[in-house]
């Protein structure tokens, strides 16, 4: 029974380790530090299809798959496999989320494709507002000493503000992290004289926001994902997410 | 004869790695030095995990194992080969949440049980583990977790304080919070807390308590706690002679620039204990400080269980990422990274008598800057050797890595596993042999003490 589209779009984020192969043994090991197990198959990797990018190109490579049911599998079967990353070194294991029939390649390549518009989606979806605007100012705010790992905010201040979605409120303060500590390094910087679409977010529970003085707290955005910082240039796929959205 | 070994942890499999592998730390099995792991950052969309190694660091492989992102994070071995992972990660939400994890396989450990209370809002744990012989067996495992707890006052103010659980293997074990902050720091804790414990039921655990901050400069003073009964009586062993509270406090008034940099590096956070297993009544300290300017780590030590301490027994001025550790012969390891000309060297240096004033010098690397690439390292002994994790910029040029000269087998100096070029120009390489950025690796490092029976001749480590 093939998988629906939402089915596969749940499989493929939630797991992070995901291709096509020919499984060659069954209850074997191809890693170095881990014995054999009834439930292991060892899988020539024929497509990659989503994958950390510190393992480079697994095109035939071999993985270890920790599977869930014994028995469903038989040597030379070609499967989608759909894992998580379990152990990399002396080899690489992983262990199954599910498997399914190579008919559905092309659709899980197409769904490993859409990932980053489906998060641009969700993150238009959360955001309060959605604008057009350029950052007239930044500015650092103290430094934050309680946590070590502070994201050390700074304020940006908007002109030429159009809205995409929502109502734009006087006096907005917007802020980003300015921390290089890794929680933080992926997260949007802006600058004077940038341009672009700007998703704003209320700020989270954690980390806590610096002093603003008498800004209102309904007034205070922030931006920390990768993707809520986009160049105008997304403007036509951001227009149509959002109609995407509103039509639902 | 002194055998050291360095090694990057980083596996041929993971060759196109460019993370920033963050805040390392390690754990080694006592009754089986073999096993070994290194716990450090690693980017999302990877679960979180630690790094393995079964043969004493010469081979590592990475255990991914809970869903979420990790921001800090250290382990401890049992001596029953139990691995207690602390680690602060949150996979719902963002707040930094302590989770208490462990497995007695860590060689293959998949998602691993918890085995405290998650608590919310806190910053920097640090696990130390124990195992104590017990009249009747089996023996048992003393977990010790410090860290800087937030939850109080709104998240703007934050208190020292350590779980201490006395039988961490237990099926149910049972974890008692004790605040270890005995006077009022303003505007928190300082972010260390490192608990050291010894076989008599001596726990000694130090951390600073701030008295003030404008923006520029901490005032702290760094306080020692002891617990003459495992942790169990709420570490007020030690009382201090001007105030008669719980505390002593080693040096007060201490100036700290925070936040300031040194090679990209913030500082004040290089607060480091250690207690002699010979000896109870011995204990080292370290912290970095700016009395005179430049930053300065300073190494002092106490002969009367914590009441008095020296005065600076060794000081390095410009360094940071301290860790102390005592070996069984009481002879005290300390590490440490010093700016010089420009470059990060990291240092491992030894006492050479009981004066606590004379110490060997091994440089184990010297490396490039490379921004805030951690807010600690470790090291940590097993008998009469030492082993360590230091956070470095991987360019595999041997002459990074002074202590380990080149070899045939070893062409890099330190011991490399990810893919790199053999000969210059030095280069790390991808999977498809292509090179690869450079960026921040954990680097394992091992020196086998003078007089260590019988050094295993399996090891490709440099006698020095």
């Amino acid at each position: 029974m093939p998988y629906s589209r939402p089915e596969l779009q749940k499989l493929v984020r939630d797991s992070n380790l995901i291709f096509s192969g020919t499984v060659i043994e069954l209850g074997a090991s191809s890693v170095a530090n881990l014995a054999p197990r009834d439930n292991f198959a060892v899988v020539w990797v024929d497509n990659p299809m989503r994958s950390d990018p510190a393992l480079g190109d697994l095109r035939r490579r071999k993985i270890t798959v920790e599977l869930l049911t014994q028995g469903e599998l038989q040597p030379d079967q070609k499967v989608i496999f759909f894992t998580l990353n379990w152990i990399q070194g002396g080899g690489i294991a992983a262990r199954e989320v599910t498997h399914l029939e190579t008919q559905q390649e092309d659709e899980v390549a197409a769904e490993v494709a859409r990932m980053p518009e489906r998060h641009l989606a969700e993150r238009l979806a959360s955001a309060i507002l959605v604008v057009v605007a350029e950052v007239t100012e930044t500015k650092a705010t103290p430094f934050d000493v309680r946590w070590r790992n502070a994201p050390q905010w700074a304020t940006a201040s908007f002109r030429n503000v159009e809205a995409l979605r929502g109502q734009p409120i006087e006096n907005m303060v917007v802020l980003f992290p300015t921390s290089g500590r890794p929680m933080w390094a992926r997260s949007p910087r802006l600058r004077k004289g940038q341009r672009g679409i700007f998703l704003l977010h209320r700020p989270p529970d954690w980390p806590p926001l610096p002093d603003l003085g008498p800004t209102l707290t309904s007034a205070v955005f922030t931006v920390l994902d990768p993707a809520d910082v986009q160049p105008v240039s997304q403007r036509p796929l951001v227009e149509k997410l959002l109609r995407q959205r509103s039509a639902r | 004869m002194t055998v050291v070994r360095v090694v990057n942890t980083v596996p041929a499999e993971r060759s196109d790695e460019t993370d920033l592998n963050w805040q390392p730390s390690i754990a080694i099995n006592p009754a089986n030095p073999n096993e070994i792991v290194v716990s450090a950052y690693t980017e999302p969309p990877n679960n979180v995990g630690f790094s393995y190694s079964y043969d004493r660091g010469q081979n590592w492989q990475i255990n991914f194992s809970e869903p979420g992102e990790q921001l800090d994070q250290s382990a401890g071995f049992g001596a029953s080969g139990e691995l207690y992972w602390t680690v602060a990660f949150d996979p719902a939400s963002a707040i930094p949440t302590l989770h208490v994890l462990r497995t007695p396989d860590p060689a293959t450990a998949g998602p691993l049980p918890e085995i405290d209370t998650p608590r919310p809002e806190i910053d920097q744990p640090y696990a130390h583990v124990f195992t104590h012989g017990e009249p009747i067996p089996p023996d048992t495992d003393r977990l010790y977790v410090g860290y800087i707890d937030h939850s109080h006052n709104m998240g703007d103010s934050a208190i020292a304080t350590v779980d201490v659980c006395l039988d961490a293997r237990a099926a149910v074990p049972v974890f008692t919070q004790v605040p270890i902050e005995f006077r009022a720091s303003l505007p928190l804790d300082g972010y260390e807390v490192r608990p050291a414990a010894h076989g008599d039921g001596t726990v000694y655990v130090a951390h600073k308590s701030w008295s003030s901050w404008n923006n520029t400069t901490v005032i702290t003073d760094i306080v020692v706690v002891r617990d003459d009964n495992w942790g169990a009586d709420g570490f007020v062993s030690l009382t201090d002679p001007i105030d008669g509270k719980p505390g002593l406090r080693v040096a007060t008034k201490v100036h700290i620039k925070d936040p300031q940099l040194l090679g990209g590096q913030r500082l004040d956070n290089d607060l480091s204990l250690a207690v002699d297993p010979t000896n109870s009544a011995t204990a080292y300290i370290v912290w970095g400080d700016n009395a005179q300017g430049e930053y300065t780590l300073r190494v002092r030590r106490s002969l009367d269980r914590g009441n008095i301490w020296s005065g600076d027994l060794l000081t390095i001025a410009n360094a940071n990422l301290a860790g102390l550790a005592i070996n069984s012969d009481g002879r005290v390891g300390f590490v440490y990274q010093q700016l010089v000309a420009g470059l990060w060297e990291t240092h491992f240096r030894r006492t050479s008598d009981n004066t606590g004033r004379n110490w060997d010098d091994i440089i184990l690397a010297r490396t490039p800057t490379a921004g805030e690439v951690a807010d600690y390292s470790r090291v940590i002994a097993v008998g009469k050797d030492f082993y360590g994790v230091f956070p470095a910029w991987n360019t595999p040029n041997p002459a990074n890595f002074p202590a380990t000269p080149p070899t045939p087998s070893n062409p890099n100096g330190a011991r490399f596993l990810r893919n790199t070029t053999k000969t210059a120009p030095w280069q790390l390489l991808g999977s498809g042999g292509f090179p690869v950025a450079e960026s921040v690796d954990p680097f394992f490092y091992m020196v086998q003490d003078d007089g260590t029976p019988n050094p295993p001749t399996d090891l490709t480590g440099t006698v020095v």
